[in-house]
């Protein structure tokens, strides 16, 4: 078949042109139009759940919303892990599916569950299934300025005119509104008054509710015609709210304003933004899972600037975080690494073939298969990335491997000189090789196929290189047997032939050093084992980690105060460090702060928390050589902030720790069991042991306990004389310090909730709370300490839970050791040191999670992938032994890998497995070129020493060709420093380190070990 | 998020125990912390937390005018609630009944003349041992009876303005200066029905319930703009609570006898006010860090109220002098939980 192929495109020229010009149109198109983003999209089905219920503690939300609710998606199929995290006021459940599971319908499941349990809820609880977004999904943030505007007017501005336009754009999920005040019509009752008129105040409550109504009556007809009649008592604003009457009888009419001051207000603040210093209101935009990140930023850009000609004069929107510049840098990081690897890779051949046209055609299949391979992205929905593009950079010295082979042999077959047509002798060439090449090409997917078996964070990150380079792979062998002969027609000629000096020179030196080996055979030998038993020492010196952190260029410095800090004195330590921060680190732009919980509940930080986004300006103005430079510039000033803990990350990486385990570090202890307060003493044991575990940072333990709670508890016997009921008197206080939203006024598309709430600086004390007046439902007045009694109880802050049961968490970071060895030492003692009640576990998770499962993943399938390498050899040379003699190279080339890691300081990570795994393919493909040879040139030689000599320095082009573009291609990824180009460096060196050790036991202990195996016969 | 993770919980505990006991902090170890102190301002009366009260009369104070017969009709001549002076015209009342209530006058007034010619023709008689004890008995019962009887029509008659026979009417005046208090019926006002009250303006007061715990305080009601100070403090305690009566209610306060309304209670005791932001809880407490040289202590004290920017407190020690932290608290208080750092 392969033989027709050739036949046809050399028979077809014009046609196999035509038809590659047209795919080649076809690759331009597609790269324009494929997703681009970052990074792959890295998130399981997830479905979050965000149920807010205002005043609750987490003990009674955790009781009456979150185990309702997981217990009814327990039963859902196709689930991986069902996590909760409920806090004051909130509850967030997560639940992640099994790899493949359609979103829309794990969306179904999970929402028909929570309707069958809504019911039961609580009065007051808010919220449900969460935006379909992804930790990614926070692709825009801006904040809205305009000094002529108030914090309300801003905000009001952001949530009913700015946000409906924007969920306009397609892809966009929902927009996050921060900060600033939500406006509310405030009723703030006159207990007396109300008592006075005999007004309840669920009376009160009702009669707002009933009267602001409006509702179809029906029609009636009149004659010949039909009108509708409805009935009409919607409020639509303040005054009419003022007027509205409560109670009428008789001889009195109570309205509203009769009762209670009315002003506009705002809803109870569970977070605030600052930018600079200074209050300010943000959006955030969300995007849909699977969207075009990089089209819907444009789109979003495009309709901001339609906005901003419709705000009032002086409103500015302030973009701070926008997706594009990470996707803008680290696909401007991968296109540099990709173009200057093209630009060497054509170096090399044109200088390796020493003929400018044959250097073009081999050259030529790399441009071409890089657009067949976005060709087919683009039909397999897989987005242009920072992995998919490494991949292609990956595989870039490897593409060209095929049409070296075909055009080497070109070349050498039309330096024969035979009196044949050059088409047919170029016919003959490709012919000759096309089962190498394909076989080889079969090596290199079969390699990469493991990964294509890699799940969690490392599946979704390297199956899409794996896609890329099988693709690239698959297109370049295509190539090589159509075009690049087709080509080599028209290019490639007599003069392509003769070979460069200097091939001839290094052929004369490498003949020399290899009569000298077998001299000392044995000496060699030994020295190369011994070489390879050192590096495997190194091995356990090389550090060990999940995956090298990916510099996003922003900086998100994470700030915590005191639990039980209120929004205010927390801004006001933001704004006292946002202003020494600009002050004395000039490389900051400007500041944003969110503290607090977001709108929609997607990030439910306590008050006490604070993610605070640093712009910062161009590095070229830095006064810093790296990011970490700077980031220590900053950690000098947060020292100076006492009584503050800090921590840096950035937006992507925030999310997705928090996506994969929940939590943040290297390594997280998670103690299951029920009781708080015995979670709460393990915890703390066990934070003693992590602490006095080498190699132990950042240790910190979730704070489950601490919380100070006032009890009100209702004097039975004195209240129920009033009738007077628990939940009545838990109403009455909500409405007294949260708030109660009883309904709302429509004014156009605006909604302006309407809020029975006590004037907030009148009650800022327990003396106060305690005399604060209730109307009894007798309509008498009586003081709240009348009727109940204050206690304070200590509760828990937050209570985490995994697949139904409650856990407290430690999470440490592991520096200057590798995780798993840490791990297994931290986990000894425990088991020694720590005595578990029953009904308690200790459960390790975090990065270290992680790299244990790509570990046993990796432990399963790389030995697969060997077996069917194997089994190719095997296939191709027909013996076992000669298929073990080309694996024996592999040892050498992990060699290589693990100096160069140990060298370069890189740890052994997720990319660097990946290296090592690339390493098996290419040094194989180097065996294969050259026993291959000395199979075909049995015949040809008597004496077995000259065979080996004369085919090994025959084969030498072709496997310093195909090393060196491998290596050289590979080399912009080890000197790329921008965004993106970390996770892609310990793959580069990994292999560069390798290729270069196999190459050289390619080239000697291969043709040693050949000859002792002929030898033996 | 930075959720979870915090401080440990041992810290925590062990920092709750030494800070029961006061905890000091070296004021050089704030690092760039900002801070501004605030001195407390000492006061000698506090505003407290709002209180129901009524506007009320002082029990006892109220005289009421009674109809004299039964009243077909009655006409107000002056608004519920109006300030009157003595013999103003209040009320007519009209029907048939009122001319004979005037016809029984004038009976009476006659029987009562009659009734005393005849006593005092025969009291020289009676001297002189002329008539029996017996008839001197019979005669002066008859004349105290019709003394009695034209007494009590009489008085009702002085406040009767004037009379008009054409229309059976008469028309009362007010016996008294004070705010008039109709007794408004739905049906007749028959003989004896109470028909008006005066309430005299200084009766009218505030009535507050108290708190027993700070009943003895106590020193005025604050009303919107209106300060009244309080005259009297019951001692006897309904439940929890004492009832407290003000001055007589000024005029400019614009305040309706029977109104019920919430009063701000003044009370008379030395407390101090300082900014909010200098207060913090601790355990149950609240507490402030006092400054004393480069150290700040931190301090219980008792909230007792709060105005929108300031606290009211009370304290054992004299804050007068000191100066206490007003900024940043809550970062110094995250430095007593053991927060700081990466």
């Amino acid at each position: 078949m392969l033989t027709s192929v050739i036949r046809f495109s050399l028979t077809q020229r014009l046609f196999v042109l035509i038809v590659a010009l047209f795919l080649m149109l076809a690759g331009v198109r597609s790269w324009y139009s494929i997703p681009l983003d970052a990074f792959p999209d890295i998130s399981p089905t997830q479905v979050k759940i965000i149920l807010k219920a205002p005043g609750m503690t987490p003990e009674e939300i955790e009781a009456q919303i979150t185990v309702p609710i997981e217990t009814e998606l327990l039963g859902i199929p196709n689930q991986a892990i069902l996590r909760s995290t409920t806090k004051y006021a909130i509850s967030d459940i997560t639940l992640d599916f099994v790899e493949g599971t359609d979103i829309y319908w794990a969306r179904q499941q999970v929402s028909e569950r929570i309707s069958a349990v809504w019911g039961s809820f609580p009065e007051g609880v808010t919220g449900g299934v969460a935006p379909m977004s992804t930790p990614l999904s926070e692709i825009f943030m801006f904040t809205l300025e305009n000094p002529n505007l108030s914090l309300m007017e801003r905000r009001q501005l952001l949530e009913w005119e700015i946000r409906p336009l924007l969920r306009t754009v397609v892809g966009v999920a929902d927009v996050n509104i921060l900060g600033g005040y939500a406006k509310s019509f405030s009723i703030n009752p006159n207990p007396a008054a109300m008592s006075a008129a005999g007004i309840s105040f669920a009376a009160l409550q009702q009669a707002i509710v009933e009267n602001n109504h409006n509702e179809g009556a029906g029609k009636l007809t009149i004659g010949t015609d039909t009108i509708i009649v409805r009935a009409e008592g919607r409020i639509d604003d303040i005054d009419e709210l003022r007027q509205l009457v409560i109670k009428a009888d008789d001889a009195k009419v109570y309205r509203l304003n009769d009762l209670a001051d009315i002003q506009i207000g705002h809803l109870a603040r569970y977070g605030a933004v600052t930018k600079d210093g200074h209050e300010t209101a943000e959006g955030l935009i969300i995007a849909l899972k699977d969207a075009n990140t990089d089209q819907v930023v444009k789109n979003i850009k495009q309709k901001i600037e339609q906005i901003s000609l419709t705000l009032p004069k002086g409103s500015q929107i302030n973009t701070f975080y926008d997706r594009a510049n990470l996707i803008n840098t680290a696909i401007g990081t991968i296109s540099n690494a990709l173009f200057e690897a093209v630009v060497l890779v054509i170096v090399l051949l044109a200088l390796f073939l020493g003929n400018v046209r044959a250097a073009l055609v081999v050259s030529l299949s790399l441009p071409l298969a890089a657009l067949m391979t976005f060709l087919m992205m683009d039909f397999f929905n897989l987005s242009a990335n920072l992995m998919s593009l490494g991949g292609l950079v990956i595989a870039i010295g490897m593409l060209v491997d095929s049409s070296v082979v075909v055009v080497e042999n070109m070349v050498n077959l039309i330096a024969t000189k035979q009196r044949l047509p050059r088409l047919h002798l170029i016919f003959r060439a490709t012919k000759d090789v096309a089962i190498p090449v394909v076989s080889g090409t079969a090596i290199v997917m079969i390699v990469f196929s493991p990964l294509l078996t890699l799940t969690g964070l490392e599946g979704k990150l390297f199956t899409p290189v794996a896609v890329t380079i099988v693709f690239a792979m698959l297109s370049a062998l295509v190539l090589s047997l159509t075009v690049i002969p087709v080509m080599a027609s028209y290019l490639v000629n007599e003069k392509a032939a003769k070979e460069p000096k200097a091939i001839e020179k290094l052929k004369r030196v490498y003949l020399s050093s290899l009569k000298a080996i077998f001299v000392y055979q044995k000496h060699f030998i030994v020295i190369a084992l011994s070489l390879l038993i050192v590096s495997f020492g190194l091995f356990s010196f090389v550090g060990k980690t999940f995956m090298p952190t990916l510099d996003e260029g922003d900086i998100i410095l994470q700030l915590e105060k005191s639990p039980s800090i209120s929004l205010n004195a927390s801004i006001a330590i933001d704004k006292q460090i946002e202003q020494t921060l600009l002050a004395q680190v000039p490389e900051i732009k400007q500041i944003v702060a969110r503290t607090g919980a977001d709108e929609i509940g997607l990030d439910p930080m306590g008050l006490n928390e604070t993610d605070v986004f640093l712009e910062l300006i161009p590095r070229s103005e830095w006064r810093f050589a790296n990011k970490q430079q700077l980031i220590e510039a900053i950690r000098a000033v947060l020292v100076d902030y006492p009584g503050v803990n800090f921590n840096f990350t950035q937006p992507i990486q925030m999310r997705v720790s928090e996506m994969l385990t929940g939590s943040i570090g290297d390594v997280a202890i998670k103690v299951f069991g029920n009781d708080i307060e015995t979670l709460g003493n393990l915890t703390s044991q066990i934070q003693q042991l992590v602490n006095t575990t080498q190699g132990s940072v950042d240790v910190k333990m979730s704070m489950i306990e601490g919380s100070s709670f006032i009890n009100l508890t209702l004097d039975n016997e004195m209240a129920r004389g009033f009738g007077m009921s628990t939940m009545e008197f838990a109403r009455y206080l909500k409405s007294q310090l949260e708030g109660v939203i009883v309904t709302e006024v429509l004014q156009g598309k605006k909604r302006t909730p309407v809020l029975i709430a006590s004037n907030p600086s009148s009650l800022s004390s327990i003396n106060e709370l305690q005399n604060q007046l209730l109307v009894m439902p007798d309509h008498s007045l009586k003081r709240v300490t009348d009727v109940a009694k204050l206690s304070y109880k200590k509760g828990p802050i937050l209570i985490e839970r995994e697949q139904g049961n409650r856990f407290s968490v430690i999470t440490t970071n592991v520096n200057g050791r590798d995780i798993v060895g840490f791990v297994e030492e931290l986990n000894a003692k425990i088991t020694n040191e720590v005595q578990l009640p029953s009904g308690y576990s200790v459960n390790f998770g975090g990065e270290f999670e992680n790299q244990q499962r790509a570990t046993n993943n990796l432990l399963l399938v790389i030995p697969i992938a060997i077996a069917l390498i194997t089994l190719i050899l095997f296939t191709t040379f027909g013996s076992l032994a000669k298929a073990g003699l080309i694996l024996a190279n592999v040892p050498f080339a992990m060699m290589g890998g693990i100096v160069s890691l140990y060298l370069s300081g890189e740890y052994l990570s997720v990319p660097a497995s990946v290296g090592f795994i690339a390493l098996l393919g290419v040094a194989v493909l180097n065996g294969v070129v050259m026993v291959s040879y000395y199979e075909q040139t049995k015949h040809m030689f008597s004496s077995l020493l000259e065979r080996i000599e004369q085919g090994a320095v025959r084969r030498l082009r072709p496997i310093l060709m195909t090393a060196t573009t491998a290596m050289f291609g590979l080399m912009p990824l080890v000197f790329a420093t921008g965004p993106g180009a970390e996770i892609q460096k310990p793959l580069a060196i990994v292999v560069i380190g390798g290729l270069l050790t196999s190459t050289i036991t390619t080239l000697y202990l291969l043709p040693i070990l050949y000859f002792w195996l002929e030898k033996r016969k | 998020m930075m959720v979870k993770y915090g401080v440990g919980l041992s810290y925590l505990i062990a920092s709750i125990f030494s800070l029961a006991q006061a905890e000091s902090i070296d004021i050089k170890s704030l690092g760039n912390i900002q801070l501004s102190y605030a001195q407390p301002q000492k006061v000698a009366s506090y505003e407290g937390s709002a209180l129901p009260a009524q506007i009320s009369m002082l029990p006892g104070s109220e005289y009421w005018v009674s109809t004299p017969e039964n009243i077909q009709q009655v006409s107000f001549l002056v608004t519920q609630g109006q300030m009157v002076s003595k013999g103003q015209a209040i009320v007519r009342l009209t029907g048939p009944e009122v001319f004979h209530y005037l016809a029984q006058v004038e009976a009476a007034s006659n029987l009562y003349q009659l009734a005393n010619t005849r006593y005092e023709r025969n009291k020289s008689l009676f001297k002189n041992g002329s008539i029996s004890a017996d008839k001197w008995r019979e005669i002066s019962q008859d004349y105290f009876a019709s003394y009695l009887e034209y007494e009590h029509m009489h008085h009702f008659m002085e406040i009767v303005l004037s009379t008009d026979a054409a229309t059976d009417s008469f028309i009362v005046s007010t016996p008294m200066a004070g705010m008039v208090k109709f007794n408004l019926l739905s049906g007749p006002y028959m003989t004896g029905s109470q028909l008006f009250s005066l309430v005299p303006s200084d009766s009218v007061r505030v009535k507050v319930n108290v708190p027993m715990s700070q009943s003895l305080s106590l020193s005025a009601v604050n009303i919107n703009q209106c300060h009244i100070a309080i005259d009297s403090i019951s001692a006897i305690a309904d439940g929890a609570f004492v009832t407290a009566w003000s001055l007589p209610v000024p005029k400019e306060c614009n305040l309706l006898l029977g109104q019920q309304l919430t009063v701000i209670p003044e009370y008379q005791k030395s407390v101090y006010m300082l900014p909010k932001n200098s207060v913090f809880s601790w355990d149950q407490d609240s507490q402030i860090l006092t400054k004393t040289g480069e150290t700040l202590t931190s301090l219980t004290i008792d909230i007792l109220g709060s105005t929108p920017e300031q606290y009211i407190v009370a304290s054992d020690q004299d804050l007068s002098k000191i100066e206490v932290l007003a900024e940043s608290v809550a970062a110094v208080k995250g430095i007593l939980l053991g927060l700081g750092g990466e």
